[in-house]
């Protein structure tokens, strides 16, 4: 019942929720293996070095690197998603038109499900990374992505009502060697509902 | 290319020590950059202030490759380059803004030896104005002095 406001309670069993069948099957699954748009180059080392400040000479000093015991320059690990991106256009193909890159990957058919539920906003929350092996420069990185979980229920955030989900990549070098593990939680509201949620109290 | 190189050796550390602290000035260019040119991140909320704003932010605000990055430069720059970090949990709380300061500070809360490594775990935090940016808490292998 609405209060005297006119706005519906928190978890009110008259609010449209998401229906989650139309998601379940989507959980646990991983996505085909993705190559990549390029190779790790030394370029893309040094634009993350200048923006992060990162003088490891691993990244920076081809000499230095040469005599480690890797032999050779690395790439940063935290570097490990930047390979997973795409271009520019297909970001703006994304991101403007709604177009997706890869449009039968379990993500983006959350995505569309989320979006027709009203779930507008966006916002990443969390990451975890376990690295099992260095990037080096020259590398392909390869990955697959999944969606691990999805809540079943809507949560009360400063952003609005939401859901979070959490999405986990796998990324793998040129010789099907696994480099990385990463967690990537994902927060998505409507914010409009979270205004009328905080006056209801 | 000649440079002073410090690593920092396991048997050196001690649990419940801080890091230095480091500071690092958040403007519209390190986020900008941070996320297009750094990070491949062309999401526009992170470059187009008019489309943030569209969006219901006051402004373009910092993506999570780049505050992941930032903390991890600054373990690793403690470290040294013959430190790896085995695993990072990173959570984001306040957006980092233009004209933001971000203070990064950590404190090793647990050593160990497991299958030949010589491990710290580290709590670290990105603070800003408005409280917490980012938190979280990173595994990194040290070398030894044997």
């Amino acid at each position: 019942m609405a209060n005297r406001f006119g706005v519906l309670p928190f978890n009110s069993p008259v609010e449209p929720t998401m229906d989650y069948s139309k998601v379940a099957p989507l959980i646990g699954i991983q996505s085909v293996r993705h190559p990549p748009h390029d190779r790790v180059t030394e370029v893309d080392v040094d634009r993350w070095c200048q923006v992060m400040r990162d003088t490891n000479p691993l990244y920076t000093d081809e000499d230095y690197a040469k005599k480690s015991r890797y032999g050779g320059l690395l790439a940063p690990s935290g570097m490990m998603h930047v390979f997973a991106l795409g271009t520019m256009r297909a970001a703006l193909d994304q991101f403007v038109r709604g177009a997706w890159e890869h449009p039968n990957d379990p993500n983006v058919k959350l995505n569309v499900v989320i979006e027709q539920e009203g779930y507008t906003g966006v916002m990443a929350t969390a990451q975890r990374q376990q690295h099992f092996r260095r990037i080096r420069v020259g590398d392909e990185i390869h990955w697959t992505i999944g969606i691990s979980r999805l809540s079943d229920y809507d949560h009360l955030t400063r952003q609005g009502v939401g859901r979070k989900y959490q999405i986990l990549y796998q990324f793998y070098n040129q010789k099907d060697e696994l480099l990385c593990n990463q967690s990537f939680d994902v927060l998505v509201y409507r914010a409009p509902m979270s205004t009328r949620r905080l006056y209801a109290g | 290319m000649s440079r002073e190189i410090n690593n920092v050796y396991w048997e050196d550390v001690q649990v419940k020590q801080d890091l230095p602290e480091k500071s690092r000035v958040i403007d519209t260019t390190l986020i900008a950059m941070g996320a297009t040119w750094a990070t491949h991140d062309f999401m526009p909320v992170h470059h187009d202030r008019d489309f943030a704003q569209s969006k219901g932010a006051p402004d373009i605000f910092m993506n999570i490759l780049t505050s992941n990055g930032l903390m991890m430069t600054y373990l690793e720059q403690w470290a040294g380059p013959q430190a790896v970090i085995k695993d990072i949990s990173i959570r984001l709380s306040v957006p980092n803004f233009p004209r933001d300061r971000m203070d990064m500070n950590a404190r090793i809360t647990r050593k160990w030896e497991e299958k030949g490594e010589h491990l710290v775990e580290v709590a670290f935090n990105g603070d800003n104005q408005m409280g917490p940016h980012a938190a979280g808490t990173a595994i990194i292998s040290l070398p030894t002095r044997g």
